[in-house]
Order: structure tokens, then sequence, then C-alpha cells
């Protein structure tokens, strides 16, 4: 082979062909479809959250995609909530799908825990409740004070955890983070199954159809 | 493998920095060939199986019915308690701990709703027998049963604590129901619950739970209406041994017995069921009118 | 909905079976045939076939002809010279503060309070730090100044421009610099090696086209008829990753699903069509040069290359198997991630039958330890990553540690070891002196071969064991972490492990650029290179 232009044109036309595979007809696919009835917009609130969780990384510990009854039942065992199809996705930017399970997925984080005291004692501290938990602490997103000021949120903390003489307070940045959380549910009912964008190859593998 | 230039081994220790690497002219080999034409046909089955089974699957779901009938089930509204004149013995401290929570206790109500109706795999307290409201909290403050929010919340409740929101969460009748979740077999969880599987000794729900799933104080909880995804993780909880604090180990025994499919069908199941009030409740319900 | 998922399916399948077709027909009727007054073209006058290697110390030369050849040999280094050293010690720089990055992500999974008051020493953002620096910084500088130094040797003819390398390389450089400093600020993509912001991103854009003009243009102005295998994989990489780069970090243009399935044609091809092909590029050029003998087979290095076009490049779902993309997309993935099969094989037997009926020059050379081995990892990297994405295996190992350790397999054992080797060396020719302390270089390859190995297999067994415990519907995700601890202290222990070898490395580069060692013998005083000022 000693032509220059043959690799070239040959290797462009290649990674053209695989973008077309890849980007260009799952995306018209994908973007075909409306939101799924159901799915409502970030509000302000939490989508300057979403900014918070995209700027701490939470994404490379955490997955937002329970896998389909298909696979496995051990996702919706641990109250993961189902499947989610392409659709649920549509106001994502950028999306948070994760690849990394080191902490639980939290596509329905909102549905299971939807206490906002609850996630800024685990986000302060998550050892406070999980003596187990290797998530990093944020205290950086809080602030302590000697006494809360009127409209102050305090979170609660065991003993062993309060600091001396002084309430924790949640920042903004702490209370938008925890708004955005509450938001992550998408548990209402999915659309006709015909229409459902997923993986479903565990299901079909099985000789079964979702 | 021909060798198409003979080539003298060099002498070791010798350093020629003039050699300038070139491909030698050879065929493929008849290996790298087969495996080529392997791959190739075994995607070609992969794309083709995987097509067929699409087919397939699209064909069955138009034949099959899924679903045994279940009455429609309205959304999950709840009405806040509203309360009811003749309720003035409603425990003030009961309510403190429930909108707000004590100490370093998060408030109930932020996680088990508004009137304790539950949420996802967070369960539904509403109508629950005290008494077994009441032994939970305090197998969480012992560890006896394992969970770590439940535990952090339970250190902060004395036993009277406990008592007053057991008795406050036993008193709510609340008659929604949950909207099967999992996608279970209803049918077959209808039979698990009335009749059990024999084959594998694993007694009917209702045996226990009462004949609607009701629950009976003080030991077997109200199952009907409760959260799917509750009764399902419980289950596979008790089958693996991370939950052991069932009277008489029964569940333990039960869920180990069950498989998952059967647990998921089950839980399905139950929590489509309408609830009603336990027998022998703590203390005259509240009405709360429903749809 | 099935007709156009097999339509889909069919006429991938069928575009693949052709171009493999062609190709196949196309060797077989001698298409491509290179003929001996070809081959010989690309012989220097005077070739030897001895093994041929700096760091094999104190060997006499031979021939007179050699050591005419020496002279204009080291002419072609000269005119990228200063670029090339720039860029290694700016690469092994970027390496060490990756991997000390690396290791304090590393240590902050079993120690979770460590450091953990100052928001960009968080681990969301450590980690990331580490990976763009390792991959923009460490892996893609070197690969470059390796393809720099390379590509005029194949082509026999000076670099071209490098004056504009040199301005590339620094703008790339500084892209690099302040898109980690801008992820530890906070400010992010947020999308899995797409972290640096697109403004900053437009350095690496340019800096990475003032990188690639030179190339090309030492490419059309080559003297030798026939392009050297190593070539084809420079300039497809040079083609391939801007293409990448510039789709994937369109502002406003991607969201949601659809984005996730940019991010991971993105990513994975960053893997196999650019630093994939700097490191079997590297060792396509460096096992036949330090061996003293001729690559196994010229159909098989085509078939190599055009497989991994092929096939490498419509992988990239296989990140995404089980998540809410078309089923059709999935498996397409997971067929072209099984039938890369057939690339590797044809590399593994081009390179490593080379090495293996050529053991004596492995005890000869350092730096072909290095690269052959890191060769035999791409292999066995590959290999497992195409069993990976079989969706038996997937379902246990996806979303667990094990992933990272095949990532690593690739990047490190594969990439970062072949450019290793090629560091060592390059750079005795490229400063005229040898290596200060040949011990070092052993101390390094123990450090880091031994550290890796521990990395790797903690993270396989502790990943295969995570996986299997997140399936156990009803174990507790306490179960599960808690079985993982061991394994990621492991992984911090070789993790320190290798650091300490980048040190050893990074020193002993920082000392011989600054003067120390035996000026080789073979070493002829450079001239300026205004002898080729005319030379087109």
């Amino acid at each position: 082979m000693n032509r220059l232009v043959s690799i070239f044109v040959g290797a462009l036309a290649i990674l053209a062909f695989a973008t077309l595979m890849l980007v260009i007809i799952p995306g018209a696919q994908i973007r075909d479809q409306a939101p799924t009835a159901g799915l409502v917009d970030y509000s302000p609130q939490q989508l300057a959250g979403r900014q918070q969780y995209v700027s701490q990384g939470c994404v490379y510990c955490h997955s937002q995609q329970p896998r389909a009854a298909g696979q496995t039942l051990a996702d919706m065992a641990k109250g993961w909530g189902p499947a989610p199809t392409a659709s649920d996705f549509a106001f994502d930017r950028p999306h948070q799908l994760g690849t990394m399970r080191t902490g639980p997925d939290l596509l329905n984080v909102g549905a299971r825990l939807p206490s906002a005291d609850w996630h800024l004692t685990h986000l302060y501290q998550p050892r406070a409740i999980f003596d187990w938990s290797i998530m990093p602490a944020y205290p950086y997103l809080f602030k302590r004070k000697r006494a809360a000021d009127p409209g102050d949120v305090v979170v609660k903390l065991p003993p062993e955890y309060q600091p001396e003489g002084e309430v924790v307070v949640a920042t903004q940045e702490a209370l938008d983070l925890v708004a955005y959380l509450k938001g992550l549910n998408r548990t209402y009912q999915q659309g006709p199954v015909d229409e459902r964008i997923r993986d479903e190859g565990y299901a079909l593998s099985k000789g079964e159809q979702q | 493998m021909k060798k198409t230039q003979p080539r003298d081994r060099p002498a070791q220790g010798k350093v020629d920095e003039t050699f300038d690497p070139w491909e030698q002219v050879r065929p493929v080999p008849l290996f790298v060939l087969a495996v080529v034409f392997a791959l190739a046909f075994w995607g070609l089955l992969t794309y083709i199986s995987e097509y067929n089974a699409q087919k397939r699957g699209l064909e069955q779901k138009a034949e099959a019915n899924l679903t045994a009938p279940v009455q429609p089930v309205p959304p999950a509204e709840v009405r806040s308690l509203v309360q009811a004149p003749g309720t003035a013995n409603l425990d003030a401290a009961a309510l403190q701990m429930v909108a707000v929570g004590k100490g370093q206790a998060w408030s109930c109500a932020s996680c088990h709703g508004e009137a304790g109706q539950g949420n996802l795999n967070t369960p539904r307290l509403a109508g629950q027998p005290a008494d077994y409201l009441h032994k939970q909290l305090q197998d969480f403050k012992s560890g006896l049963r394992h969970n770590e929010s439940m535990a952090f919340v339970a250190r902060a409740l004395s036993d009277a604590d406990m008592a007053k929101l057991a008795t406050y969460y036993a008193g709510i009748d609340l008659r929604t129901r949950s909207a099967p979740t999992l996608g279970g077999d209803l049918a077959r969880g209808r039979v698990i619950a009335e009749k059990g599987d024999w084959k594998t000794d694993v007694p009917a729900c209702f045996s226990c739970h009462g004949m609607g799933g009701e629950g009976v104080a003080p030991g077997f909880p109200a199952l009907a209406g409760q959260k799917p995804d509750y009764i399902f993780a419980q289950l596979t909880a008790w089958h693996e041994g991370e939950r052991k604090n069932s009277p008489q180990a029964l569940m333990e025994g039960i869920a180990r017995r069950m498989n998952v499919e059967d647990m998921r069908a089950v839980a399905d199941y139950l929590g489509s069921l309408p609830p009603r009030p336990s027998p022998a409740p703590a203390q005259a319900p509240l009405s709360a009118s429903t749809p | 909905m099935p007709k156009t998922i097999g339509l889909l399916l069919a006429l991938s399948f069928t575009a693949s079976l052709c171009a493999l077709g062609f190709l196949i027909w196309a060797i077989a009727r001698r298409q491509f045939s290179l003929s001996q007054r070809d081959a010989n073209t690309i012989f220097e006058p005077g070739e030897a076939g001895a093994p041929d290697d700096p760091t094999a110390f104190g060997r006499p030369h031979a021939g007179s002809d050699a050591h005419h050849f020496d002279a204009i040999r080291e002419r072609i280094d000269f005119a990228g010279r200063r670029t090339v050293l720039l860029m290694v010690a700016v690469a092994a720089f970027w390496l060490v503060l990756g991997s000390v990055f690396g290791v304090i992500a590393s240590l902050k999974l079993h120690l979770p309070d460590w450091l953990s008051t100052y928001a960009p020493l968080t681990f969301g953002r450590m980690r990331t730090m580490h990976l763009n620096l390792v991959a923009y910084g460490w892996l893609s500088v070197a690969g470059i100044a390796s393809a720099l130094w390379i590509v005029p040797r194949i082509f026999h003819t000076p670099l071209r421009h490098p004056g504009v390398a040199m301005f590339g390389a620094m703008v790339w450089t500084l892209g690099v610099g302040m898109g980690v400093t801008a992820i530890a600020m906070g400010y992010t993509q947020g999308v899995e090696w797409l972290e640096i912001p697109w403004q900053i991103g437009l350095l690496l854009a340019v800096g990475g086209a003032c990188l690639a003009f030179p190339l090309v243009m030492t490419a059309r102005h080559r003297k030798s008829h026939h392009i050297y295998v190593s070539g084809w994989y420079f300039l497809g990489s040079l083609v391939w990753f801007p293409v990448l780069y510039l789709i994937a970090n369109l502002p406003g243009l991607h969201a949601g699903v659809q984005q996730a399935t940019v991010n991971w044609w993105y990513a994975h091809n960053v893997l196999g069509l650019w630093l994939t092909p700097l490191g079997v590029g590297t060792a396509y050029y460096l096992i036949p040069k330090i061996i003293g003998q001729p690559v196994y087979s010229y159909s098989l290095s085509l078939l190599g290359f055009w497989g991994l076009a092929l096939f490498y490049s419509q992988v990239g779902i296989h990140h995404l198997i089980g998540a809410p993309v078309p089923t059709w997309l999935v498996t397409l993935s997971i067929v072209h991630s099984v039938m890369m099969f057939i690339p590797v094989i044809a590399v593994a037997i081009n390179q490593h039958t080379t090495v293996a009926r050529n053991a004596w020059a492995l005890k000869e050379s350092v730096a072909l330890r290095f690269v052959a081995l890191g060769a035999l990892m791409y292999t066995l990297a590959s290999f497992q990553g195409s069993i990976e994405a079989l969706r038996s295996v997937n379902s246990v190992t996806h979303f667990t540690h094990y992933t990272v350790g095949h990532a690593h397999l690739g990047a490190y054992g594969f990439t970062t070891m072949v450019l290793f080797g090629a560091v060592y060396y390059m750079l005795p020719y490229l400063t005229g002196r040898d290596w200060p302390w040949p011990r070092l270089l052993k101390l390094h390859f123990w450090l880091v071969v031994g550290g890796f190995a521990l990395y790797f297999f903690a993270l396989s067994i502790g990943g295969w064991i995570q996986g299997l415990g997140l399936l156990d519907a009803g174990r507790s995700f306490e179960a599960v972490t808690r079985a993982t601890i061991p394994y990621l202290q492991a992984r911090s222990v070789g993790g320190t492990l290798m650091t300490a070898g980048h040190f050893v490395f990074a020193f002993h580069i920082a000392a011989l650029m600054l003067g120390k060692g035996v000026p080789r013998p073979s070493h002829v005083d450079l001239e300026p290179a205004t002898v080729y000022a005319g030379v087109k």
C-alpha cells in the first residue's frame, strides 16, 4: 500500500461508516421520540443541582441506568426502580448514565429516598449513616456556625459527627444538589412496549420479551 | 511455516544501527483465514437469531395475556390527613416526630410520605399492626433487623417514642393501593398468595397474613397495598439471609424456598390488592375517605 | 421495528464482509504485492540485519557502510530533535503528575475521609484529572513524539516544518494544563474522556493540527517508495483523532442517550483509532529494528490495519450493554468486538513470532523488553476485551472494577510499556549520550511490571467478585462493597509501585537531558539543518 491518498480516503471512509452506524442512525432513532409522558424538565434549582452533580464527578461512581428484569432481578431487589428507556433522558445535558457502580444506581433515588434531610446528612458525611461506605464526604458543601440563622437548613448529625458547639448548615449548592437528587424519579408508567428504546438483548436471548 | 529467506543467526552482541524494518512477502496463514470465516459465520448467526427473537417476541406479546384481570388502579392519590373531630387523642409528640423528626432522626414523613404511604422500596406504614411496627423499630435499634437508615432513626427514639409512632401509624386508614411495578406475573402471584406452592413447601401468604392480606396483629404485617418493590426487597433479603428477624424464622425459611420470579409475582399481586383495616386495631381508625 | 433493525444489521454486516472480502481478494491477487525490488528500496545500503539498540551497551559497530549510513541517519533525526525531546520531557512530567493523582484517587476509595476537605481533591475530580493527564498528557504526547521520530526514519527524509510541530506541542501542552486545572476547579463537560471544556479543547485541536501537518508533509515528500506499516498506523491516527474530537466536542449538539452513544463512540475510538495505532505503529518499527529481522508477513500487516479500522471503529457501544440504547446497536458492537480477534491475531503473529524466534534480543535490550511486553499486552487486552463484550460475561463485569483493570491493561500494559521502550530507545540518538545509569532501566522495568501485575490481578479478581455480588438479588450493597476493599487496597499498592517506577523514569530522562551520560561513540557532530533547507 504505497499511496497516501488511499490510506487517508480509506481511513476516513471507514470512520464515516462507523459514525453513521453508531452516531447518526441511533441518534435519529432516539431523537425521533418525544420525552416519555410523565417526564418533566428540570427546574432551575434542579439544573443548578445537576451542575453540582456533574462538577463533583458523581457519575464516576454512580450509574443512572438500572438493569431490566430480562437481564437480572438484582437491581429491582435493591429498589433501584424499573429499567429506563432512551426517552427518559431527553432533558439530560450532559447525560450521566455512568459506567461504574462503586455506589448504587441513582436514577430513582428521589423515589427511594425522598427525604432532603437524609441527603444532607449523607452528603456531609456518608459514614454517619453507613459505616462501611467509601463515598467521599463533602464538608465543603456545608458551613459550620455557632448558631443557625433564620432560614438556614441545619443538618441532622449523630453525636460522633456533630462538631463541638457548632451546627452544620447547608449551603445553596448543597440544597440545589439535594433538589436534583429528589427529582431523580423515573418510576412513572412507560409508554407502549414496541416504542421503548432500550437494549433488550438479554431478554431476547432468554426467549422473553419485556 | 516456510522461511522465505534463509538467514544466519546473527551473532549476539553485534549492534548495527542501519537495519531498516521491512515486511516480508508471505501469504496470510490459513488458520487466520479460518478464524475470519468462523467469526463471520458466528456474526451472521448472531444477527439472524436476534432478528428472529425480536420478531417472535412481538408476536408473543400480541397473543399472550400476561395480566390477570385486576381492578383498574387509580393514580396514587394520597389525601392529606385531616384531623377529624373526635380525634383529640392524636399524640402531639408523634405528630412532631412524623413531621419534623427528633434529634438526629429525620422526619418519618420525609421518607415514608405524608400519610405513611411509602414510596418505591420504602414501606407503607399506614394501617400496619402497632405491635409489629413497634417490634421493627426495636429490632432496628438493636441491630436484629439490619437497615442503616432506620438504625440511625431508631437510635434517637426511646421505647415510649416507638410506641407512640406505632400507634399513630396503625391508626391511619389509607385505602390506596399500589400499581404493579415489577412486571411480575399477577396470575401466578395470586396463586401463591391464595394457595401457596406446596411442591416447594411455600405456604399461601394468606394463611398467615389474613384472608385478604390485611395482616394479623401482632406478628403478621399487612401485605395488601404494600409497595411491591418493598415486598420484593424483603423476600430477597430473607432469601439471602440479610434479614433475620421474623418470628420462628418463618419468613427466612419460606423465602429460601421461593424462586426469584415467584417473589416478583407475589410482590406485584399483593401490592395491587385493596387494603382493609386490620382486625383489632389499637384505636378507632381515622376516617380518611377514599375514592 | 424488527424490519428496520434487521436491515441495519444486514447493511453493516454486508459492508464489513464486502470490505474484508475485497481485502483478502486483493491480497490473494497480489494487488498489494511487494516485489523484491520494492523491498530492497526500503533498505539503506549497507544493511546487515544484526540487532540494533543503544540500550545494549558496549558493543562494537559493524562495517564502514554502517558508519557512513549512520551520519545520514542522524541527520534525518536532527530536524525534529528539539521537538521530540521537549515532548518526551513534557510527557514524562504529565505521567508523573497523572500517576500521583491516580494513586491519590485510588487511596481515597478505601480511605474516604483522607483529604476530603478540599473540592479539587475529591475523588470525582482527582480521578478525572488522572485520566486526562495520562491520556492527553502522557500517552498522546509521547505517542506523537514517537511518531515524529519514526516517520522521518521510515520515509528516509527529515521532518518537514519542525517549527510548526514545536508550536503545536506547546499549544497542546497548554491545552492539557489548562484543561486539567479547569476540571480541578469544577469546570467539566461531565462526559467521560471529554471532560475538558470545549473552549480549552480548541487548544488541543489547534495543537494537534500543528503536530499533524509536519507529519503529513514529511509523508508527502518521502524518499522511500513503499510506506512501511508503521506509517499507515500513524497516518490513520492523524485523520481519525481530529474527526473524533471535533464531532464529540461540538457544543450544544448532543444530549441524553444520543450523547451517550457519541460518548462511547468517541472514547473507545480514542483508544482504538488513536492510542492503539500510536502504540502498534511504534512497536511495528522498534521490534524489527532492535532485533534486526523483518516483520513476518506483509499481508498480515494489511489485514491487521484494515481490520482494526473496520472493526474497532464500531465497538464503542459495548460500554452500554443493557443500557437504554437500541438493541441492534448493542449487538452490532458486540459482534464487531468479537471480530477484533482477526486484526489482533494478525498483528500478534507479525510481532510475537519475530520476538519469540529471537529471544536472545530480550536479554540484550531493555527497550525491547518494554516494547515486546507491551505488544503482548495488546494481544491479551484485546482478547480480554472481545470476551468481555459478550453479554454473558458483560453482565458480570459491567459497572465493576474489572473494567478499570481491563482499561489499564490496554492503556498502560500495552501503550505505556511500548512508549517506555520507545523513549529508552530514542533518547540516546537524540541526545548523543548513553543512559547514565543502566541499572535504573531495570529498576523501572521491575517496578512497573510488578506493580501493574498486582494492580491488574487485584482489580480483575475484585471486580469479578463485585459483579457476581451485584447480580445476586437480595445481596446487600454493603456486602458487595466490603468484599472489594482488600482488592482496592492491593490496587493502591500496585499503583504506588508503578508511580515509583515513573519517578525513576522521569529522573533518568532529566539527568540524560541535562548532560549526564557518556557520549555515544557513533555520535557524529550534529550540523545545522541548512544542508536540507533546499530539499523539497
